[in-house]
């Protein structure tokens, strides 16, 4: 599968996964001012679309500013003031390598391929809100059609890479930004900690997912399996049905953990199986960021 | 049960020293899981230090245990090479050397020797000795014998196999000659495989292979030891001629020795048919047996020779030549007088001479004629009624022999002479009484150009009395056997067609004692013999017999090669066949004689009486027989069986891997059975061939030519199907090397350069065809190609490679008046796509073959123009155009040529010539 063609298939089963879903607007309590127009109301005055008040005109203000409907209502001449609407800057982080590049028979996609297409759903949903994309490591956002296909493109060329974890150190991330790590964050959970320790830095608006194998969850074997990780490591296991409730139990201790310590940092934590549609885990996360206040 | 176990040894029995080790193997299986899966996995971290809770449970099942134990045990004792009926191990130290019988007898025990031998071969490789192999004849042609030796095991055994026996007795002399030749200073263990007989000076022989070292003389069963057919020569008493029949042949065996052996003897037409069977006990106490057959008379003149069923070889068949056809002789003798002094009348003594091999009728001339005799004797008769001899000298002119002897009457019916080859002076000759002063004279040695050259003359025999010829210019010419004194005994005169003959003595004692000797008797049979043969000539050259069949070791009729030089004529009384002579039909012109193998052997005795020292046996029943194989395949039978199983279990961890592995165990399945049914194929292809009549070919691997040939074929079917009666079924293409040829009355064969070269069985495959009455077409298909003759092209060159081990008759370029130029159309020339090309053919056809030639060869390219024609039903046949009258005439050609070898010389048959040449002058 050529790369064009395997980007057209991602930007594909994203665009149909995001169908039934409206745009996502991460809901925010505090934003860095900026010039840039989006949909995220101020409260204040402002270069935008929605109305905001009617203000008493002063002498310094621009006669072309001056609404005459109102300012015919009394003597007082008025000024329609909008608010002042900006954008958030989101930016995105996919796990790769042969960790994430694993399906089993009950999967319908690798891990990967899940976190890509979550990756680029999250990406076109968030276009839909007016949201300015970029990718962790590469300072620019946009919301064009070009940053999109660098994004899939930068999606695509993760199966090469070997990052299990953000790097925090990549790129310092601009102040108020939205940050969304996807991957199996199967790694230990002290490397995972310092992970996201030097990552809580720079930002408090983050969410995690989580993609796992359903196998990796209930490790639905049975026989004699040697099994072999990502690190040459290899376990021979005589009778897998005889330790799998032990598996589980770590498995989930870990999952657990992963998901305490996002929570310790207020960051937004969704677990996705990768037999499961990725329908049902957009809408978890559009549920779970969205602000709701969309123009009508 | 015992019995049985006890009978198996161990070649290797050291390696049972390895089920030992079977507690081990047992114990390393059961701490030896099953291989596990191999799978990736990305939390295979978390799986560390996981320990399930049983270590070894169910890794195999006790019974896979003990299945994998079997197979071992089975490895091991298969590598043990257990036998059954193990050979004993020879005796002696220092090489081994293997004397094969192969003579006449042994045909009738090549099986028993031959496996005994290569049992022998193997054994005395397995101890690692020298191995020698001498027959005890020489091959075809050659006189001296040759060892073999030393040889591997390998050469050992192809040389035995290859060895076939020969129709002529064993040459001890020969053999004592070699074993002297080839003598070393080690002494050699010598087994003699035997067939039991002592063929003359054996125990000579014995003692040479003796001086050399031990000696094993093997020899076969009571029951087994040959059999021989000889000529009847036993002369049934007065009672027993009432009722038995004419056909008889004797079946003799071994004397000394208690032999009682059921045989039937058949008696056979051409083509084999069986005219009789008649089945006997043979005992030694009453031998030879003479055998019965019960067959009309007019089927007797068919009868081509008898054989022991079930038996091979030259002593289990005797072939007969025109000597054995009965003829018609009619002895004109009006007076019934035997009855009164039946000792002293001319005609009883004539018909005791004529008896044993022609059919004798006393009557008057004029009936005698009208029963269609083919020789009428006079005995002494000096007048005849005016009516009778016309008659008679009519039938002389149209072909009958008319054989006269002298006596008073005729010595005194001079002035009335008639009816005879000389003019001869009044009165006769004495030689002796009381008023001669000659002495009684004695018969001269037979001339070459006399038909009796080569009878010996016995000294007892003195001429008394005889009628004298009138010198006359070609007297000699006339005289066939003459007196002492050079006055004619017997002299003969061509009269047209016919022959008469006169003896200028009595035929009784009356002259001389010639009735009572045993020439007499060869005498009249050599006369009778000419009898009906049209070219018959007092001129001939009798002196030598060139061969026309010869036999091989088992009987089979072959055409002799060229090393075998014909018969002295004076030899043939007392012909036994030797490595130069093989046994069978020997002649010149139209005669032939057959001689077989039983005619003057002497009577047999089995090899008794043995030097001191010879380990003499018999043939075991059993033969070593190596159950390794057998081991072996039950081995892998259960680990296929375990294989099974283990994709069972494996299965049930994944079942995709089990959808996979079963898919490929169909596929071996498959295989498995797939060789079975395609024997059962040929079988049933073999069946459908033999049931109808089908155009053949030879598949020659050129896809191209194949299709070519296949499509010419399938057309001149369709043509033969719409023009002439025979309808063929179908069109084959055959290969040699496997397929049965005797199916097909004719096989084409395209040549092509890309021809691949046959093995040797292939080969012995097509030459078994063509001796057997088949014909093959050969077509180079590059008439336009050669220049003059059909010598140096590429076809021609593959066609000469492929027949080089072939024994192809002489052949010639087809004759103008040849059958295959009227079998059904009148054909003047034999196109194909070309026309210029000559097509050859065999010179004289082997009798039996109905003058068929076993190969016809030509560069015409026929099928090339027949597949032209292909499925243009109705191609214009008549239209003008040069192409389409060439094509016409090779599909012409095409029904001429499988007329030709349906039917034989059938349209060469007399009766049309006129006809025929009429047409032809047109």
């Amino acid at each position: 599968m050529g790369i064009l063609s395997y980007i057209e298939k991602l930007r594909e089963q994203a665009e149909q996964s995001v169908m039934s879903l409206p745009a996502l607007m991460i809901k925010s309590e505090k934003l860095a001012d900026n010039i840039i127009y989006g949909e995220h109301a101020r409260r204040k005055s402002g270069s935008g679309e929605k109305f905001w008040q009617f203000r008493e005109y002063d002498p310094s203000d621009r006669p072309q500013d001056i609404d005459w409907r109102q300012s015919a209502k009394g003597d007082q001449v008025f000024i329609k003031q909008k608010e002042w609407q900006i954008t958030r800057k989101v930016f995105l982080w996919c796990a790769g390598g042969e960790s994430m590049n694993f399906t089993s028979e009950t999967a319908t996609h690798s891990k990967l391929e899940s976190a890509q297409i979550l990756c680029l759903s999250l990406t076109l949903l968030l276009r839909k809100a007016k949201e300015q994309i970029g990718i962790l490591g590469e300072s620019r956002t946009g919301r064009s059609e070009e940053t999109i296909g660098k994004i899939a493109q930068h999606l695509h060329n993760r199966i090469d890479t070997n990052e299990t974890l953000p790097n925090a150190e990549a790129q310092t991330l601009p102040r108020d930004a939205f940050f969304v790590a996807v991957g199996d964050f199967l790694s230990p959970i002290e490397d995972i900690e310092e992970s996201f320790k030097s990552l809580s830095k720079q930002t408090n608006n983050a969410l995690v997912i989580q993609t796992l194998d359903p196998t990796e969850i209930d490790l639905s074997f049975s026989g004699r399996i040697r099994f072999k990780g990502t690190d040459q490591s290899q376990e021979i296991i005589n009778h897998v049905s005889s330790v799998r409730s032990a598996y589980q139990q770590r498995i989930v201790a870990h999952v657990e953990a992963v998901k305490d310590l996002c929570e310790s940092y207020q960051w937004h934590y969704v677990l996705h199986r990768s037999d499961t549609p990725l329908e049902n885990t957009l809408k978890d996360i559009w549920a779970l960021l969205d602000a709701g206040d969309h123009n009508p | 049960m015992m019995a049985f176990l006890t009978q198996i040894v161990f070649m290797q029995p050291i390696i049972l020293s390895a089920l030992l080790a079977l507690p081990v193997i047992w114990y390393i299986l059961r701490v030896t899981p099953p291989a596990p899966k191999t799978m990736f996995f990305p939390a295979t971290r978390f799986l560390k230090g996981l320990v399930s809770e049983e270590q070894t449970p169910s890794t195999s099942p006790w019974w896979i245990l003990l299945l994998r134990l079997i197979i071992s045990a089975l490895i091991i004792f298969a590598l043990a090479n257990p036998v059954i009926n193990p050979a004993d191990s020879i005796s002696g130290y220092g090489p081994v050397r293997v004397v094969m019988d192969n003579s006449w007898a042994s045909a009738q025990t090549w099986n028993t020797q031959q496996d005994t031998a290569e049992e022998t071969i193997k054994q005395a490789a397995r101890e690692g000795r020298e191995i020698y192999v001498v027959p005890t004849t020489s091959v075809l042609g050659e006189t001296k014998i040759e060892q073999h030796g030393p040889l591997s095991e390998g050469d050992a055994l192809s040389i035995l196999r290859g060895m076939k026996p020969n129709p002529w007795p064993a040459q001890y002399d020969a053999l004592i000659q070699t074993l002297e030749e080839n003598k070393e200073n080690k002494s050699i263990h010598t087994l003699w495989l035997s067939h039991g007989l002592d063929e003359g000076n054996i125990r000579d022989a014995l003692k040479e292979v003796r001086n050399q070292g031990s000696l094993s003389f093997m020899t076969p069963a009571v029951e087994k030891l040959p059999l021989l057919l000889r000529p009847t020569k036993k002369s049934l008493s007065k009672k027993e001629a009432e009722t038995a029949s004419d056909v008889r042949i004797d079946v003799d065996g071994v004397r000394n020795a208690p032999i009682n052996v059921p045989v039937s003897v058949r008696a056979l037409a051409q083509k084999n048919d069986i005219l009789d069977v008649v089945s006997d006990s043979i005992a030694s106490d009453d031998l030879p047996k003479t055998l019965s057959f019960d067959i009309l008379d007019d089927l007797v003149g068919k009868i081509t020779r008898f054989e022991i069923s079930g038996r091979r070889g030259a002593g289990a068949l005797f072939l007969l030549d025109d000597q054995f056809k009965k003829r018609k002789v009619g002895i004109a003798d009006a007076t019934d007088s035997e009855n009164t002094a039946p000792l002293i009348e001319a005609s009883y003594y004539i018909k005791r001479a004529l008896e044993p091999f022609s059919n004798i009728t006393i009557a008057d001339p004029i009936t005698l004629i009208e029963e269609d005799v083919s020789v009428i004797i006079l005995p002494d008769v000096g007048a005849m009624p005016t009516e009778s001899l016309n008659k008679l000298e009519e039938w002389i002119k149209e072909g009958g022999l008319l054989l006269r002897f002298s006596g008073p009457n005729l010595a005194n019916s001079v002035n009335e002479q008639f009816l005879l080859p000389v003019a001869l002076r009044s009165g006769g000759r004495s030689l002796s009484g009381s008023l001669s002063w000659d002495e009684p004279q004695k018969i001269a040695p037979f001339e070459e150009n006399s038909p009796f050259y080569g009878l010996p003359i016995p000294d007892d025999i003195s001429i008394k009395q005889q009628v004298l010829a009138d010198p006359e210019q070609d007297l000699e010419n006339k005289v066939w056997a003459a007196l002492s004194d050079g006055t004619p005994m017997i002299t003969a005169k061509q009269e047209e067609k016919g022959l008469i003959v006169l003896v200028h003595t009595t035929a009784n004692t009356d002259w001389s004692d010639f009735a009572l000797s045993g020439l007499y008797v060869s005498v009249l049979k050599r006369i009778i013999q000419l009898s009906g043969s049209n070219s018959t000539s007092i001129n001939r050259d009798f002196t030598t017999l060139d061969p026309l069949l010869i036999m091989d070791g088992f009987g089979g009729l072959i055409s002799p090669p060229a090393a075998v030089p014909p018969i002295p004529a004076d030899k043939v009384e007392s012909f036994i066949p030797t490595s130069m002579n093989p046994p069978g039909l020997y002649g010149n012109g139209q005669t032939q004689y057959a001689f077989n193998i039983g005619t003057h052997l002497p009577a047999m005795l089995t090899a008794q009486s043995l030097p001191n020292g010879v380990l003499e046996s018999h043939y075991e029943q059993d033969y070593e027989l190596s159950i390794m194989p057998y081991l072996l395949y039950t081995a892998l039978g259960l680990f296929c069986l375990d294989w099974l199983i283990m994709i069972v279990m494996a299965g049930s961890g994944s079942l995709l891997l089990f959808r996979k592995t079963a898919k490929a165990s169909l596929v071996v399945m498959a295989l498995l059975c797939l060789s079975p049914t395609t024997a059962h194929a040929d079988e049933n292809a073999d069946i459908k061939y033999s049931g109808g009549f089908y155009l053949a070919y030879v598949k020659t691997g050129d896809q191209t030519l194949d299709s070519l040939t296949r499509r010419g074929l399938e057309s001149l079917s369709a043509t033969l199907n719409q023009r002439t009666s025979v309808e063929p079924d179908g069109v084959v293409g055959l290969d040699p090397e496997h397929d049965t040829l005797s199916f097909f009355p004719l096989i084409y064969w395209a040549i092509s350069d890309q021809q691949k070269a046959y093995s040797d069985k292939a080969m012995q495959n097509i030459q078994y065809y063509l001796d057997h009455g088949g014909t093959i077409i050969f077509d180079t298909r590059d008439q336009n190609r050669s220049t003059a003759s059909m010598v140096n092209t590429e076809n021609a060159k593959t066609l000469r490679r492929i027949t080089a081990s072939l024994n192809i008759p002489p052949i010639i370029p087809v004759p103008d008046d040849h059958v295959l130029g009227r079998a059904f159309y009148l054909l003047k020339e034999y196109p194909g796509r070309y026309s210029a090309g000559t097509l050859w053919v065999e010179r004289y056809s082997a009798s039996g073959r109905d003058n068929v030639s076993s190969v016809i060869i030509g560069s015409n390219d026929w099928v090339g123009s027949w597949a032209d024609s292909y499925g243009q039903k109705n191609f214009n046949r008549f239209s003008n155009s040069p192409d389409s009258r060439q094509r016409e005439m090779a599909m012409r050609f095409g029904i001429n040529l499988v007329m030709y070898a349906l039917t034989g010389n059938y349209k060469a048959d007399q009766v049309h010539i006129p006809h025929i040449l009429q047409r032809l002058d047109r």
